[in-house]
Parts: structure tokens; C-alpha cells; sequence
């Protein structure tokens, strides 16, 4: 194998790049973005400046979790389905490996001692408050009428008191979309994908 | 077989994935905490805690965790590799056909359908989340419909974690600090109000 990384297989390079940021990229998410247009414009030029960060829309309407969904896209962009896949298999390989010897050792943490208790309870408020900041950043865009708060509403209900499968719900919401938009709106909803990044 | 229904099981999820995996959490909760009872809401809140300290994308990580927890190394895989299939079959169809899409109707429409029930899980989730942080137990919502809470006794709440959550709300929304820095000092003041509150 030579230094030179022009002579290397780009599918061999996805798969590499993307294991390192897996692994020194802690948090996931829009952290991931940052550090792949690093790597990928500016060291390969492989994708436009700003291309990325254009592309976020994207990447956070189709289902996926969103550093998986960098992946596929950029390692797609290069090489196909080959290139999405190498990338994709490099960004989840260093939380099989560390997941699974921290998950061995969790049963062996003093759960009984008060700081790691306290600190446990500490990291699950934190991630409350994370979430919490997530729905302010989102709110403005994901509900711009009274149909849509009407459907929040009736959405947070059905959860909170029914239980209801979170998967019907999400149905209902499209099927309901798609009927109520082609039927009665005039004009089609504004830029329906365009979205503040996600943290 | 565990391993099979593990992977359709997350593949379920992965289908429903929103918002870059931010509706991920009501399902886990509605599905594995309240429905399966595979764990408790705590056991599931630490699970998490752990998948944010640890290196990779939380979203894998808490795949992993799921995974493992219910059919060892080998769970963890399948779950994983569950949770990624769909999007990878979806993203690069959507990569490749990007411009037919981008400004259709039924797009749009259905967007405009499947946001608000987004955030009403995200929501969701989030006050679930309450129930493990400041509350000690999950918020009894059943009771304003006369339905019987399991929840309902012995209901407490840790007063000393609100500086925490205030302090995690206001830094990520001003992206004033970092989501590492944010997390180890929380865990840090919990674990330091934990020796001297209690």
C-alpha cells in the first residue's frame, strides 16, 4: 500500500475516514457534519463547498439517524451503493466494538456508590434539557398553521394517554398530509423540507 | 429467534427514524419500556446516558446497547445493522433521484403531514424523560382520563437537578458549549449534589 492517498481505493478510503470520525467525534449528529466536509471537501475534494451543509435538508427528511445519513450520502456521492456501504459499515463499527465491552462491564459498575448515582441522574437531566432545545430549534419550522398544531396536539394526546404506537401515528400524520394538502390547499405548503440543523 | 426478530424489530424503527433519529427515543420508550418491558424507563435512561459518553454516534451506540442487552454480541449487531438497513436503502435512492423529488407535492405534502407528528413524539419523549431526571417516576398522565396509573404513588422529584436542565437547555439552544462539555460537567454537578444532598 503507498502513501500517496490518490492511489488508494475510495471505497477503501470511505471506509476508513468515516471509522475515524466515528470514533473521535463524540455526540454523533451535526458534530459528524462538520468534520466530513473538513475531510471530504477540503482533503479530496470530493464533494462542493457547501455542498454538505445544502444537502442537511436532505439528510434530515429521509429516515435514518443522521450520522448514518451523512455517510450514505457522501459514500454514495463517490462510489455508489459500494461507497454508501463501505462508509456506512465504518461509521457503526467503532460503537459495535466499543459498545459491546462497555455493555460487558456495565453489570460490574458500582451502581450503589452516591457520585455515580448522582452522576447518572446528572447526564439523564442533561439529555432532557438537549432534547428540550432540539423542539425549540425545530418548533418554528415543523409547525407553521393551525392544521398543524391541531395535529401536534392530537398526536401528543393520543401518546400520552393512549400509549398509541408511535408508528401509526407517524402514518396517520402522512396519510393525513397527503390527503388535506391535495384536497383543499390551494397552494402547496412552502418549502416542506428545510430544516435548521438538528445538534 | 431472538436475532431475527431483533432485526426486523429495528427495522421497524429504522423506518420510522425522523429527524435525523430524534422521534427514535418515543418508540424505544413506547415499545421497549412500556410495552415489552425489556427494561425500565431508568435502566433505559442510563443506557442512554452511556451511548452520549461514549465514542460514536448516539444513535448507534444506544442500537448497540438495546441490542446486546437482549441477545448478547450478536444482538447488538443485528440491531444495529437493523436500524441502518432502511436508511440505507432510502438515503440512496433519494441521493440518486434528488432532483425528481425535491420540489414535488406529494413531498411536500407529506412533510407537511409527518412534522407536526414528529415533534409531538419528540415532545413526548421529552416529558417522558422528565420522569427520570427531575421526577422519580414517569409523569402519570393516564390519571386525567380516570384511568389507574402504575405509576401513581410514592411520586417524588429531585429539585436539585433543575439548575442541571436550565443550564442544558440554555447552552445547546445558544450553542454556547459543546455537547461533551455540556453532559460531563451535568454529570459532574449531579454526582457532586449527590454526595453532599443526600
Amino acid at each position: 500500500m503507498t502513501d500517496n492517498t490518490s492511489s488508494q481505493r475510495p471505497v477503501w478510503i470511505l471506509f476508513r475516514e468515516f471509522f475515524k470520525i466515528a470514533l473521535f467525534v463524540i455526540g454523533g449528529g451535526y458534530a459528524i457534519l462538520l468534520v466530513a466536509e473538513e475531510i471530504f471537501v477540503k482533503k479530496y475534494h470530493w464533494l462542493r463547498e457547501g455542498e454538505l451543509t445544502e444537502m442537511l435538508t436532505l439528510i434530515q427528511a429521509v429516515p435514518g439517524l443522521t450520522a448514518g445519513n451523512i455517510a450514505i450520502y457522501i459514500g454514495y456521492r463517490v462510489a455508489g451503493f459500494p461507497g454508501a456501504l463501505a462508509a456506512l459499515s465504518g461509521v457503526a463499527l467503532p460503537s459495535l466494538v466499543i459498545i459491546t465491552l462497555v455493555a460487558m462491564g456495565f453489570a460490574n459498575l458500582p451502581m450503589d456508590n452516591r457520585f455515580i448515582q448522582g452522576a447518572f441522574v446528572g447526564i439523564r437531566t442533561a439529555i432532557t434539557g438537549l432534547m428540550l432545545a432540539t423542539l425549540l430549534r425545530i418548533w418554528r419550522n415543523s409547525i407553521r398553521s393551525k392544521v398543524q398544531l391541531t395535529l401536534f396536539l392530537v398526536g401528543l394526546t393520543a401518546v400520552l394517554l393512549f400509549n398509541t404506537n408511535p408508528g401509526w401515528l407517524i402514518l396517520s400524520g402522512l396519510i393525513f398530509g397527503l390527503l388535506y394538502c391535495l384536497l383543499f390547499c390551494r397552494e402547496m405548503p412552502a418549502a416542506a423540507i428545510e430544516e435548521k440543523p438538528a445538534p | 429467534m431472538i436475532y431475527l426478530f431483533l432485526l426486523f424489530l429495528f427495522m421497524y424503527y429504522g423506518c420510522f427514524c425522523l429527524s435525523g433519529g430524534s422521534t427514535l427515543m418515543q418508540f424505544y420508550i413506547n415499545d421497549l419500556v412500556n410495552t415489552r418491558h425489556w427494561l425500565t424507563l431508568e435502566e433505559f435512561g442510563n443506557f442512554q446516558a452511556i451511548s452520549q459518553i461514549t465514542p460514536g454516534p448516539i444513535g448507534i451506540n444506544l442500537a448497540t446497547f438495546l441490542g446486546y442487552q437482549q441477545g448478547g454480541i450478536l444482538g447488538g449487531l443485528v440491531a444495529t445493522i437493523g436500524l441502518l438497513l432502511p436508511s440505507f436503502f432510502l438515503m440512496s435512492l433519494a441521493v440518486h433521484s434528488y432532483g425528481r423529488w425535491q420540489h414535488s407535492p406529494i413531498v411536500r405534502s407529506i412533510m407537511f403531514g409527518i412534522k407536526p407528528m414528529a415533534t409531538a413524539l419528540i415532545t413526548a419523549a421529552i416529558l417522558a424523560c422528565l420522569g427520570m431526571s427531575i421526577f422519580t417516576k414517569p409523569i402519570p398522565f393516564e390519571i386525567l382520563i380516570g384511568r389507574e396509573s402504575a405509576f401513581a404513588g410514592a411520586f417524588d422529584w429531585r429539585p436539585e437537578m433543575l439548575p442541571i436542565l436550565i443550564f442544558a437547555v440554555l447552552a445547546m439552544y445558544k450553542k454556547k458549549m459543546s455537547i461533551m462539555a455540556v453532559i460531563f460537567s451535568s454529570a459532574l454537578c449531579g454526582g457532586v449534589m449527590y454526595l453532599l444532598i443526600k
